[in-house]
């Protein structure tokens, strides 16, 4: 079975195939056999190698939340096909929390670099930056200086410059 | 002691708030907003009520709704925790008023230290060293730009009602200047209402130290020793030890001794905090904080003393039955802010649901916290949602011990910083101690967080996808019982089977 993840902006892939001991995973070219045992729900312990290995998971169809080696890994399932598709940034921008846009520094038509800031919102006591996530035109600003925004509200849009 | 008192706050401090009063045998009143009612400081709470709406503004900041609360459940004293309406002089004014009691000092001392220039002119006339600067009633553009020639450059600007970093400019040269005081007035006037400024030597490489202080009703104050917090980020603390790296004991005494006489001049009762910037072995008294701080624990763990409790006892009418040359510093304590944030996307603040809190557990391992699994973190409140704290021997152990709980603390559902402050306590800057108020921008400014996953979380996330995924171990019925045949698990199981019932 084919399994794509993304994580950090990259597209990880691994196949795996059940045996009686666990699971055969294919990873970066290699076969590996891996010992799996349930111990309580979302929990693993994973054998690889003579090592065991608890991981501790949850999340639903689209994120899986992962505890693994002392650090928490957020992996966002990709459906097989989307991963070029995926890696596409959006200029449509979207307001990261609930928040309120306190200043608008862009206008439409301003022609942006990569990473120039549009606006500022501010949410939970912190300020954050919305920035251009490429070089190219602000085709608008769907937002005013006040206003109040829910998390994912589209607040601007950037078009691409073509190379 | 109180039979019942009201805590004014929510998250951990509040939990933090209601344990004390319980284990002194005091009834406790919560309160809480929509999003809270099923919060744990609610659940905890001998008592709890609503005060209805969402935003801090129409919950935990609605002075009237407060007070209506503790006058109908006949609540003898309110504790305001940290935040919200801690130094909030007119409620404490207003609580003092009404006939109970405000669980810190009496609103005039909050009044005089929430002005940072009126702070500085008392705390110079008591004898307490201040930064050198101007801060006097001057305020126009052209007769600031005179008094900043004698301040010399770089200097601070600085609001007088200032607070997280607003109304703050670095000046380094005298034609950045005229800017910068328009800039910081525009600031601190949108924001507190006031746009009083003061100027200030601005010092390069400092430490912010400050001293606990407990004054009681009867004329006594005492100190209980240092806590460093320089690692800051956005002017937020986020890691904070005690003792000090830098302190000798002729400092650490002067220190104290001058904080004793800051909380005196104003008259203080109660927990308070003064706060001192340290360099090449000067200090300098930078403001009071007239409430309980966030880190207070760290002082608790290396004293032995329960703040809290002693602020339950202090507001009550009891002596100070503890004194400083009786407390000692014992061993090394630290403590780490978990933030729900997501350290590789800028720190944005990160809301859900914990679906899973699988806490660090040991001698000296202690977790304040306002969480637990199922818990929603609301993107209304503070994305502080737990303190992580930790002691040892000495620094070396209690570090050592902070990576290891740092490395066992499961949160699943939220993104918090906690990879980030992993890097900062494996730094080999913070563990030879140049930890002065420049340690991220000077070691952190270019970290990031691990850019691939292990190939176990990458399994595991395969796993769920499967789910229904039976190991083969539980369908043969077979347990691992480990390779010890004298375990008493196995001498268990077998008595279990042939027992029956």
């Amino acid at each position: 079975m084919e399994h794509l993840f993304e994580f950090g902006g990259n597209v990880f892939n691994l196949a795996t195939t059940r045996t009686d001991e666990g699971l055969t995973v294919h990873y970066q070219g290699v076969d590996i056999p891996v010992s799996v045992r349930e111990v309580g729900t979302g929990m693993y312990v994973l054998g690889i190698e003579g090592r065991n290995v608890k991981v501790i998971v949850d999340g639903d169809d689209r994120t899986k939340h992962v505890f693994c080696k002392g650090d928490v890994f957020q992996l966002n399932k990709v459906a097989p096909g989307a991963a070029e598709v995926h890696k596409e940034l959006s200029g449509d921008l979207e307001a990261p929390l609930t928040g309120r846009v306190i200043q608008i520094m862009a206008s439409e038509d301003d022609e942006v670099d990569e990473k120039t800031p549009i606006m500022i919102i501010e949410a939970m006591k912190m300020e954050h930056k919305i920035r251009a996530p490429f070089k190219g035109t602000v085709g608008s600003i769907e937002v005013t200086e006040g206003e109040m925004v829910d998390g994912g509200t589209i607040v601007a849009r950037v078009e691409k410059q073509e190379e | 002691m109180f039979e019942r008192v009201l805590i004014a706050n929510r998250g951990e401090i509040a939990v933090r708030i209601i344990k004390a009063c319980q284990e002194l045998g005091v009834h406790s009143i919560a309160i809480h907003s929509d999003v809270d009612a099923e919060a744990p400081h609610v659940l905890l709470a001998d008592e709890a009520h609503s005060l209805g709406g969402t935003t801090p503004l129409e919950s935990y900041l609605d002075t009237e709704k407060i007070l209506g609360i503790a006058k109908e459940t006949g609540t003898q004293a309110i504790h305001p925790g940290y935040g919200f309406v801690s130094e909030n002089a007119a409620f404490a004014k207003a609580v003092e008023d009404a006939g109970m009691t405000f669980i810190g000092p009496p609103s005039n001392a909050i009044e005089s230290m929430g002005s940072k220039i009126e702070a500085k002119t008392i705390m110079e006339k008591a004898g307490v060293p201040v930064i050198p600067g101007y801060h006097g009633k001057e305020q126009k553009v052209d007769q600031l730009v005179a008094r900043a020639e004698d301040v010399g450059y770089p200097l601070m600007v600085k609001a007088s009602a200032g607070g997280g970093g607003k109304g703050m400019r670095i000046v380094r040269t005298e034609d950045e200047l005229v800017d910068a005081l328009e800039g910081a007035r525009r600031e601190s006037e949108s924001a507190f209402g006031d746009g009083t400024l003061f100027l200030e030597r601005y010092l390069e490489n400092p430490r912010h130290i400050e001293i606990q202080v407990l004054a009681d009703n009867h004329g006594r104050t005492i100190h209980l020793f240092e806590r460093e917090c320089s690692i800051q980020r956005r002017h937020q603390k986020i890691v904070e030890e005690t003792p000090s790296v830098v302190l000798t004991d002729e400092t650490r005494a002067a220190m104290g001794d001058a904080a004793v006489k800051a909380a005196e001049a104003v008259g203080y009762r109660n927990a308070g905090t003064v706060e001192f910037m340290w360099e090449d072995g000067e200090y300098y008294f930078l403001e009071m904080n007239t409430r309980l701080q966030v880190e207070h624990a760290i002082t608790e763990e290396v004293t032995g003393i329960d703040i809290v409790k002693w602020q339950l006892r202090i507001a009550s009418g009891d002596k100070l039955t503890i004194d400083t040359e009786t407390v000692k510093q014992t061993g090394h304590a630290i403590e780490c802010r978990i933030y729900a944030e997501d350290p590789g996307q800028d720190f944005i603040p990160s809301s859900g649901v914990i679906q899973m809190l699988k806490l660090p557990d040991g001698l000296r391992v202690r977790h304040d916290s306002g969480i637990e699994t199922g818990s929603e973190v609301s993107s209304y409140y503070d994305p502080m949602i737990a303190k992580l704290i930790v002691s040892g021997e000495d620094r070396d152990d209690a570090i050592r011990k902070m990576c290891w709980a740092l490395n066992n603390y499961v949160a699943i559902g939220i993104k918090t910083n906690i990879p980030f402050l992993k890097a900062i306590l494996e730094h080999p800057a913070f563990v030879d101690g140049d930890t002065t108020n420049r340690f991220i921008e000077k070691y952190m400014e270019d970290w990031q967080p691990q850019a691939e996953p292990p190939m176990e979380a990458l399994i595991a996330a395969a796993l769920h996808d499967m789910r229904g995924f039976i190991s083969p171990a539980a369908t043969t019925g077979e347990v691992s019982m480990g390779s010890d045949p004298y375990s008493p698990w196995k001498t268990l199981t077998s008595w279990r089977s042939s027992g029956g019932d």
